[in-house]
């Protein structure tokens, strides 16, 4: 308040002016009295000295305005005088105002709009202690095809043990779910197991108790440490809950603390638990590895200390050998999947904002040129270039502020259909993993950014006009009055070069549209291989880790999965359903590995495929082809012989033309059992749209039951109508069995389109802005040059040209600058669109249709654009023309 | 006032500062102490003092506050910043070596060439 008082002040001085002349003049009046005083004493009478000491002072009103000046406000009064004035000339030219307004509205409204999505996506740090210095490690074995695998506890040990110099610390960790009972209904909840150095690794400050000491790592032991929504949601926030006990897999753990609620933006979790020892000798691939980097290390130098690392520890351990590890920093791999988005459409933006400013520049320019007579009256009169310029400066940032304003209005709307429309969750690349986007809003920085930018612009299309028309000479404007030719050549060369960027932005960006509508349509066109419409997909884990479950037992496992499925079969309305390990496209964790063909033994390359268990029904549920052979019956148990069914793609590189019906795979490891093949089914796109379909071996899943699995129920009637009747059905088998991850298939296909769905739509938006702008701006520049033109055409008119060719005269010109920054365009197009090809499919970056496509489209703007203008001089009156002044 | 020399430029604000130097004064008396410690031989022209004092408050070296002066009225107080302190001392050097230069020029002999 205190700040806003002040500012108070100091405008009331500046407008009214008196405070600080009040003062400035009792101090002079002052002195006038203290030397009146003296003057008194000498012998003269009061009024006297007064009148000695007003003359002996000097110029009172001279030197009150000179100690004015020196007090520093001369500037301000400078900038007040000048604002207002351009605020009377805005007023008295109000389309010009608005049309300016709006451009600028749009330039800076989809700029600030980006700005707030890369601030709050891209360069928001993670809220724990120095997240710069946070990388992921991968192991990667490229010799046999894997990039980025999860490392196992070992891996970890491996490395824990090595002290390498370049890490202060390690930090592993594993996603998993675990079941809540005796608190409420039973509920899955989502947890993370993490080795005890967690709270000091992320430097986490808990909200209640502790987190884990190092050393109790050395034995098992059952403490959690809560999320502070789970906190809230499931204690009200009681804060004396440490010692408290709850149940977590049928064990009781006891409860040590509560996270920051800012965790939640790195592991959206409920429940953390650590590793012990043992736990981390056991632990299997596909868990995270986190590492912090001393100070000033690189992640280069990092990596290069790594594989020294992985070099030594394969000569120790002969099944690590051809590994290594891939390094990156964690802020980078969180938003991997929707950098490129962004990044194209921050491109994009920058060339709506430098579109907008040509347009303004040009608007500004020709406004310049009608006022030409004023500014060289003002010039006579004694204003010096600097007045000029200075005054042009300040309309052109009048007007870019107002544009700012509004275009932060504008981005106040996108980024609320952001929050409303645009993806919560995106996928991590290569990882069973979804990253929860922050929450981005329009605060103190962007608005800070969107005035800068005004600014900026303004300050860049405030020059242009005033450099222009000192081009020419003022005194002839001074004599010609309105016809003078001040600066007429050089604004035509401004105008020539504002045409040509126009044409080549524009079609950078219908480029850009294009080639994201095309690979949108070619990613939605994608065959997934099974049909994802009325596909309800749910998780169910099965309590196997507690003591005395009856799970531990494979068949009873079996047993209870079937009694899920039948109960949900026989639902009125669910069409049919089945169950698997893995839901396509879902990014669950992938199951991949080795196998032979006992039949061609000696193999040179090392066969791999994805496995998946699942129950008989999948196939016909997903309605994946069968292509050869059966699909597996209820009777494909553990008393029958062990079957696999294989996938289209698994035959044709590995059987070629031969018939694989009847072969066998076999898995390495334990007792190699043959399983002989007995279907061949269409391909699936497993883990992504864009990529190509695996190689895959489905397993009966009564051959060997895991512990947790996917149900997918088709159908006949919408989804949400049979979801509580599917729950009810489940728990009518087992009361405690939580139920969790409920999607819709098409709901998760969403989500691993958005990034280019985002892409798609915006850019789509900004080349169409992109087109309207520079149709704007040709059509300007054409009907203005068409303008100073009239006479000539009376001329021409008079002596007998045709309107036909007049048009054809005055159109020529237009066109070939259109095509001259259409040409320009093209290159740069070429030249920039490989940036985007990360988002494109089935497309390339240079696909030639879609260059040919957005050139014509392009000149059949532009040339529409000019068409008008000119159209509308070749049907003038030669007489009206010839006396048009 | 006969015997009056002509203040060389920039050489006013010297002269503020060393009077307030010696005490903080209003503007009246910043004149008067001028005139005093330049034996009456340097006399600034009243509201010329003004401008100067204004200007050196802006860039800092001089601070204000109202008071009462000796003669019972409401005046303004100015004295120096520490920084004024320093760029009097600063300024104060560099003059007098401009005036010892000058000086060895001036009272250079043929001879000595």
């Amino acid at each position: 308040m205190r700040i806003l008082a002040a500012l108070r002040a100091r405008w009331s001085a500046l407008v009214h002016r008196s405070a600080m002349r009040d003062e400035l003049e009792e101090e002079l009046r002052d002195h006038i009295e203290h030397r009146a005083d003296d003057l008194e004493r000498g012998g003269i009478s009061r009024l006297e000295a007064e009148r000695q000491a007003r003359i002996e002072f000097g110029g009172f009103e001279h030197y009150r305005e000179e100690s004015h000046r020196a007090q520093g406000w001369h500037w301000a009064q400078t900038l007040l005088r000048d604002t207002r004035f351009g605020l009377r000339i805005l007023k008295k030219s109000p389309v010009f105002a608005a049309a300016a307004v709006l451009t600028l509205a749009l330039g800076i409204g989809a700029n600030t709009s980006l700005f707030t999505l890369v601030r709050g996506i891209l360069m928001r740090p993670l809220p724990v202690r120095a997240p710069s210095r946070l990388v992921v490690i991968w192991d990667s074995n490229p010799g046999i095809g894997l990039t980025r695998v999860g490392p196992s506890g070992q891996d970890f040990l491996d490395w824990r043990e090595q002290k390498m110099h370049a890490f202060e610390d390690l930090f592993l960790f594993e996603h998993g779910t675990g079941t809540v009972t005796g608190n409420g209904d039973p509920e899955q909840v989502a947890g993370l197991r993490v080795t005890t150095n967690f709270g000091d690794f992320f430097g986490i400050a808990p909200v209640v108790g502790r987190t884990f000491l190092p050393q109790e790592e050395n034995a098992r032991r059952t403490l959690v440490i809560l999320s502070d929504r789970y906190w809230k949601r499931k204690y009200q926030g009681n804060p004396a809950i440490c010692g408290q006990s709850m149940t977590l897999n049928g064990e009781n753990y006891t409860i040590i603390g509560v996270l920051p609620a800012s965790f939640d933006e790195l592991f959206p979790i409920d429940v953390v638990v650590p590793f012990d020892i043992g736990w981390l000798h056991r632990a299997d691939s596909d868990l995270g590895v986190f590492g912090r980097l001393r100070p000033n290390v690189t992640v280069r130098q990092a990596a290069a200390e790594m594989s020294g690392t992985m070099a030594r520890i394969a000569r120790q351990r002969s099944d690590r050998k051809g590994f290594g590890t891939v390094l990156l920093p964690l802020g980078s791999v969180r938003m991997e999947y929707i950098r490129p988005a962004l990044m194209v459409l921050q491109c994009a933006v920058g060339f709506v904002l430098i579109l907008a400013c040509a347009n303004v520049a040009n608007l500004m320019l020709s406004h310049g040129m009608s006022r030409r007579q004023e500014i060289a009256v003002r010039i006579s009169l004694g204003a010096t270039r600097n007045q000029i310029v200075r005054q042009f400066l300040v309309e052109s940032s009048l007007l870019a502020i107002l544009g700012g304003v509004a275009g932060l209005l504008l981005a106040l709307g996108s980024v609320h259909l952001w929050a409303r429309f645009g993806p919560t969750q995106i996928p991590v690349p290569n990882s069973a993993y979804e990253v929860t986007l922050p929450q981005v809003h329009l605060g103190a920085s962007e608005i800070l950014f969107t005035l800068l930018v005004s600014l900026a612009t303004g300050i860049l299309f405030g020059l242009i006009p005033p450099l222009r028309l000192f081009g020419g000479n003022m005194q002839a404007a001074l004599k010609n009055g309105g016809r003078g030719t001040i600066g007429e050549v050089r604004g035509k060369r401004t105008r020539t070069v504002l045409v040509i960027v126009e044409g080549a932005l524009a079609l950078v960006l219908v480029v850009g549209a294009s080639l994201m509508i095309k690979s949108f349509s070619r990613l939605l066109a994608v065959n997934p291989g099974f049909e994802p419409n009325r596909v309800l997909t749910l998780r169910i884990k099965l309590s196997e880790d507690a003591a005395g479950s009856p799970y531990r037992d494979a068949g009873k496992r079996g047993a209870v999965f079937h009694d899920f499925l039948e109960r949900v079969r026989s639902i009125p309305g669910v069409q049919s359903a089945a169950l698997t390990q893995i839901v396509p496209l879902s990014q669950d964790d992938m199951d991949r590995g080795p196998f032979a063909i006992q039949e061609k033994p000696g193999s040179d390359v090392t066969p791999s495929a994805d496995y998946r268990d699942i129950s008989p029904g999948y196939f016909e549920t997903m309605r994946i082809p069968l292509l050869q052979g059966r699909s597996f019956a209820e009777s494909d148990d553990t008393k029958h012989p062990r079957v696999v069914v294989i996938d289209q793609t698994l035959a044709r590189e590995y059987f070629g033309t031969e018939n694989p019906l009847g072969k066998h795979v076999v898995l390495p490891g334990g007792s190699p059992v043959p399983r002989q093949v007995i279907g061949v089914v269409g391909a699936v796109r497993d883990s992504s749209l864009s990529g190509a379909p695996e190689a895959t071996i489905y397993f009966p899943f009564m051959q060997g039951p895991d512990q947790t699995i996917s149900m997918v129920v088709r159908t006949a009637v919408p989804q949400d109508t049979l979801l509580s009747a599917i729950r009810n059905a489940i728990w009518s088998v087992d009361r405690n069995q939580p139920i969790f991850e409920v999607r819709s298939m098409p709901e998760i296909m969403g989500n691993v389109t958005s990034a280019p769905r985002i892409a798609f739509i915006l850019l789509d938006i900004l080349a169409l802005v992109a087109l309207v702008l520079a149709a704007i701006g040709i059509y300007g520049v054409t009907s203005y040059n068409v303008g100073q033109r009239t006479q000539e055409v009376g001329v021409r008119l008079t002596f007998g040209a045709t309107p036909n060719a007049i048009v054809y005269m005055l159109m020529r010109q237009a066109t070939t600058l259109t095509l001259v920054g259409v040409a320009a365009g093209l290159l740069c197009a070429w030249l920039m669109t490989r940036f985007m090809s990360s988002l494109l499919y089935g497309v390339s970056s240079t696909d030639p249709a879609i260059f040919l496509g957005a050139t014509i489209l392009v000149t059949i703007v532009a040339t529409v654009a000019c068409y008008i203008p000119a159209r509308h001089v070749g049907r003038i009156n030669p007489l009206e023309a010839l006396h048009s002044e | 006032m006969p015997d009056q020399a002509q203040l060389l430029p920039g050489t006013l604000d010297l002269l503020i500062l060393r009077a307030v130097s010696l005490g903080p004064l209003h503007g009246y008396g910043i004149l008067l102490r001028i005139a005093q410690i330049s034996g009456q031989a340097l006399m600034v022209e009243q509201g010329a003092l003004y401008p100067g004092l204004f200007r050196l408050v802006r860039q800092g070296l001089l601070k204000t506050k109202w008071g009462v002066s000796d003669a019972n009225r409401r005046a303004k107080f100015y004295e120096l910043t520490s920084a004024g302190r320093k760029r009097l001392q600063d300024e104060t050097d560099s003059w007098n070596r401009l005036a010892a230069a000058i000086a060895t020029a001036l009272s250079a002999q043929p001879g000595e060439l």
